[in-house]
């Protein structure tokens, strides 16, 4: 009787997922601000926030694979600006765009790299390694520009973040590119498995014979390289390179994870979940500027809505171990 | 798990009331008159059709548009809240609906490009927009023209290469001009020969560059030099330091050039903590601080703006574009809005005048 | 064989005490090249400008102690400045009210902090990012967009005395820091928190109340931070609701680096710490002096904490 009691209850939870869970809850708030706030679901708004959220989810791929690990980057912000700062700067010095581009991504990737050897190999922790990084980028990028933005792109780039083709911007189709790929190395390709490895079962990795510590660089140099190309999205977004274009993102990442039900302990999460979440922080942003709320309001609900996020996640997790170890004590001792 | 789901749904339900008394509860919008001209608008709130609808509302009155107005954040900046509320005041003294979006700090350029995106959607006819960078928002000015809704610059002005059919016209204080007559003045003061620091704003802004520029070429031709000049970065703080820094170096600075009073409290301070004299203080803006400062002879000159005609002639060219009374090619592209040299004489009618 | 004891000795105290050599070589390096470095009215300046930011630092430090961090520092000192600026003009409090009132601000959002911290276990990164958001907001809403200039002078003596020719704020540094020395080595308490810091769960087995002072340690940290925006916003005399902001935090946490204390907790020199605050200081005023690009500044901290950062994740290895 107990046996079977535990088994619907175990089937139970396998099928109704927290991931259903929010997507119930994404489909109820969305139905709530459709109702509340006019113009919301117009088509070219929806096509305004999926823009707004591409810069989120894309660098969130990065962020979502360091938080399986158990760190975390908070280097966005920073390469979002240094990157296309450095393709300006050689453009405007002559150098032909498509090799400026590259090395935007390029430099993208060695920041990435530099985080990963900094937590991997040399021990200190992911959330100051990547603070201080994309500090250090941000302070780079200000000198360089003097502190004022710089143009000078080409025409054709800044159509990238603003143009559209058939009705759907091209950010969006970036987006869902680079969503995609990351979503099918997470999910189906061996390196992805490892990454969960890493998260959950270090010991796994090195039964393997690989090195934990190379792979952990490597996935903070994937991060870097989405941040580079979402940064050059931003860029041909505002034709500009501001050097503040890209302190909102670095809570943003972080926060669209945790949204999609990523956690910070580690082990669990997916990109598409994560991309999902980076919609959901832009759509909350542009319901507030459609209600003409104040800005500080944003900040008072978003702050909010991490904190409250966070807290539940953590809860869940805790009360999960908690029913599992008791789960397990149960049945070693019903033999 | 239930009581999950049930945490979130009652969060989703009540962020959905506290949207709906969101706009009772704004400062700078929330009038009862503003919201029964929002219900009228709501509807012909389409900004494609914008204009024949208005035209085909109304007659000889004018229609009752939404006019928006995009500026940073107006936290501790008391100029841009006189703009704001001039360009409300007159917006709704035309029976039109009032839009305001600021972005949260001084810096976000994408939340502007992202709130006047938004602003679109929600159908404004015209924007009045102050740019925090003249580079950023021209994507945005573009999607305007796209839907065919008219653009303004207040304050700041557009970037060197802006294409003009991207705005009506740049109503602001020239910047430039203004502070070589207060470089003029202070060359005069100096008899023709001293030392001088700026206390720069943020370094990129384009009000702030054409001040520090303006100023050193108002000197160019006497004997004064500028030794120093430092970003004061619009904040009292950095302000401080940047000047009790410079005085290190320079001791025996004759003036100093704030590009906003802003900074003045800071630099006062720098000023009095090093224990310096004599040192001539100039500024810009015109504030309330800056006119009070000057009354009470701390502060020798400031130069103010007229941020109340920035807001006035904007909402007033931008009603007459949309009653179709002109076109966009009727304006000039810059508009100078004046700017006033305010000394211990006239400081008590400027103080009168200042945001 | 006493002597190559003795030089033993010296050598591990100058290697314990590290930073206050750095600050040594970087005031003489300063005075050699730096036009004016060397005056008495410049080192009464960097004194001037060291004295906030040197409690800021002993506050993160406390925090860091326990491996946790604070980024919302900076807007605690926004929203402490605009409440003084309120209280002290519109609704006419007395000075010491005024100063109670704001410290109370300080450890109401400091326990907020600790709050989350302690009883729902969210990293203290992820906590302090958010409770820093809506601190800022808070700040926004109660200044309604006005600052408080020219603040009136029984308000602004508390900072601006002079004790033998000293601003007074170098005096307030001085005895927190002594506070801050006596409570870490001299009381359980901050030898529980160093403990802590050092092997969680061991202390937790020794039956050190963890929860309850890591509490602690964000109500401390919120209080120092409330008293140094006072300290900034009298200085400055003007309170105003963007004072501090988001780089305030990075500051202390350099300083706090830069003087030794770990990053993943345990070690703390507080002397140290006093030494990196006027580091970062000297380092500022050598870029406004000589009229360098002021956004050096920035990157040069970076670089400078992240040096910090390796050696001390280096020497965590050898432990």
């Amino acid at each position: 009787m107990q046996k079977s009691v535990l088994k619907t209850k175990e089937f139970f939870r396998a099928v109704s997922g927290r991931p259903l869970v929010r997507t119930l809850v994404i489909i109820a708030a969305v139905c709530a601000a459709a109702a509340l706030i006019p113009n919301f679901l117009k088509f070219s708004n929806l096509m305004n926030v999926l823009r707004q959220a591409s810069v989120i989810a894309i660098p969130a791929i990065g962020v979502t694979m360091a938080m399986i690990t158990k760190g975390i980057d908070l280097s966005t912000s920073g390469v979002i600006v240094f990157a296309p700062m450095c393709v300006v700067v050689l453009y405007r010095g002559g150098v032909p765009f498509f090799l400026c581009a590259l090395c935007g991504i390029l430099i993208g990737i060695l920041a990435g790299l530099l985080n990963g050897i900094l937590i991997a190999r040399v021990g200190v922790l992911p959330f100051i390694a990547t603070y201080v990084s994309g500090t250090i980028m941000l302070g780079l990028t200000m000198v360089i520009g003097n502190g004022g933005s710089v143009t000078g792109f080409p025409k054709g780039f800044t159509q990238i973040g603003n143009g559209s083709v058939l009705g759907i911007p091209w950010s969006n189709l970036i987006m869902l590119v680079c969503v995609a790929a990351g979503a099918l190395f997470l999910a189906k390709t061996k390196h992805g498995n490892r990454i969960y490895a890493l998260g959950n079962n270090e010991a796994v990795i090195r039964m393997e014979g690989l090195s934990p510590e190379k792979l952990l660089i490597a996935i903070y140099g994937i991060g870097g390289f989405f941040s580079a190309i979402a940064g050059l999205l931003l860029s041909s977004q505002l034709s500009t390179v501001h050097p503040t274009q890209g302190n909102s993102y670095q809570l943003d990442c972080v926060a669209a994870c945790i949204l999609g039900g990523t956690s910070m302990l580690g082990g669990s999460g997916t990109v598409v979940n994560s991309a999902l979440g980076a919609v959901g922080i832009a759509a909350m942003r542009n319901a507030l500027n459609l209600l003409g709320l104040h800005p500080y309001v944003q900040n008072l609900v978003l702050g909010s809505l991490i904190i409250f996020i966070v807290a539940v996640n953590v809860l869940l997790k805790r009360r999960e171990r908690r029913q599992q170890e008791s789960f397990h004590i149960r049945r070693a001792e019903n033999g | 798990m239930k009581k999950v789901i049930a945490m979130l749904l009652s969060l989703t339900m009540v962020f959905g009331m506290a949207a709906c008394g969101g706009t009772d509860t704004q400062e700078e919008g929330g009038t009862a008159a503003e919201e029964a001209a929002a219900e009228e608008t709501e509807e012909t709130a389409d900004a494609d059709s914008a204009k024949t609808d208005a035209d085909a509302q109304d007659g000889a009155a004018a229609g009752s548009y939404k006019i928006g107005f995009s500026v940073k954040t107006l936290t501790n900046e008391p100029f841009q809240a006189f703009i704001a509320d001039m360009i409300q005041v007159k917006v709704e003294e035309a029976g039109c609906e009032f839009v305001l979006a600021t972005t949260d700090s001084a810096e976000d350029v994408a939340q502007q490009v992202s709130q006047i995106e938004d602003m679109l959607v929600s159908g404004i006819d015209a924007l009045i927009v102050n740019p925090l960078d003249s580079n950023a928002i021209i994507p945005a000015l573009e999607r305007c023209k796209e839907e065919n809704v008219p653009v303004i610059m207040v304050d700041s002005g557009p970037a060197e290469e802006t294409d003009e059919s991207l705005y009506v016209t740049y109503i602001g204080t020239d910047n430039y001009a203004g502070s070589v007559t207060a470089a003029e003045k202070m060359a005069e003061e100096l008899g023709g020969e001293g030392k001088v620091a700026i206390v720069r704003g943020v370094s990129g802004n384009t009000a702030g560059e054409a001040r520090a520029n303006g100023f050193k070429a108002g000197l160019e031709g006497t004997n004064v030099e500028v030794v120093a000049e430092q970003p004061g970065n619009w904040s009292n703080d950095d302000a401080l330091q940047a000047m009790e820094n410079m005085l290190i170096a320079n001791p025996d600075i004759d003036g100093v050039y704030s590009c906003s009073d802003v900074m003045l409290d800071g630099i006062l301070e720098a000023i009095d903590s090093a224990g310096a004299e004599d040192i001539l203080i100039y500024s810009f803006d015109g504030l309330t601080n800056g006119c009070q400062l000057v009354l009470d002879g701390r502060v020798q000159a400031t130069m103010q703006q007229y941020p109340s005609v920035m807001g006035e002639l904007a909402v007033e060219y931008l009603l007459q574009i949309l009653n179709g009374e002109k076109t966009a090619e009727d304006f000039e592209k810059f508009v100078d809005s004046g700017v006033a040299y305010v000394t211990q004489e006239n400081a008590e009618e400027a103080l009168q005048n200042a945001p | 064989m006493s002597s190559s004891r003795n030089k033993n000795v010296v050598l591990s105290a100058v290697k314990q005490n590290a930073p206050i050599v750095y600050l040594i070589i970087f005031v003489a390096i300063g005075c050699l090249f730096v036009p004016n470095f060397g005056s008495k009215a410049n080192f009464l300046n960097i004194l001037r400008q060291a004295a906030a930011p040197a409690v800021s630092c002993i506050a993160m430090t406390f925090i860091l102690i326990t491996g946790n961090i604070d980024l919302s520092t900076g807007y605690i000192v926004s929203l402490v400045s605009i409440s003084c600026g309120i209280m002290v003009k519109t609704l006419e409090l007395p000075p010491y009210l005024v100063i109670l009132l704001c410290l109370l601000i300080g450890c109401a959002a400091g326990a907020a902090n600790g709050l989350f911290v302690t009883v729902c276990e969210i990293p203290s990164f992820i906590v302090t990012l958010g409770s820093g958001m809506i601190l800022t907001g808070l700040a926004q809403l109660v200044s309604q967009n006005t600052s408080y200039h020219d603040l009136p002078d029984n308000f602004r003596a508390f900072a601006k005395a002079e004790i033998f020719s000293l601003p007074i704020t170098v005096f307030y540094a001085l005895l927190v820091a002594l506070l801050a020395w006596i409570i870490l080595h001299r009381a359980v308490f901050g030898r529980e928190l160093r403990a802590l810091g050092l092997n969680a769960q061991a202390s937790r087995m020794a039956g050190i109340k963890e929860k309850k002072s890591v509490f602690i340690t964000f109500v401390i940290s919120g209080g120092l931070t409330a008293f140094c925006s006072i300290l900034m916003t009298i200085r400055v005399n003007c309170a105003q609701p963007d004072l501090g902001g988001s780089n305030f935090s990075f500051e202390a946490i350099t300083a706090a680096v830069i003087g030794g204390t770990s990053l993943l907790g345990g070690r703390v020199n507080i002397p140290c710490c006093v030494a990196g605050a006027l580091i970062i200081k000297c380092i500022e005023s050598w870029i406004n002096i000589l009229n360098l690009n002021y956004y050096l500044y920035q990157a040069i901290l970076g670089i400078a904490i992240l040096i910090a950062l390796i050696a001390d994740a280096l020497k965590n290895r050898e432990r």
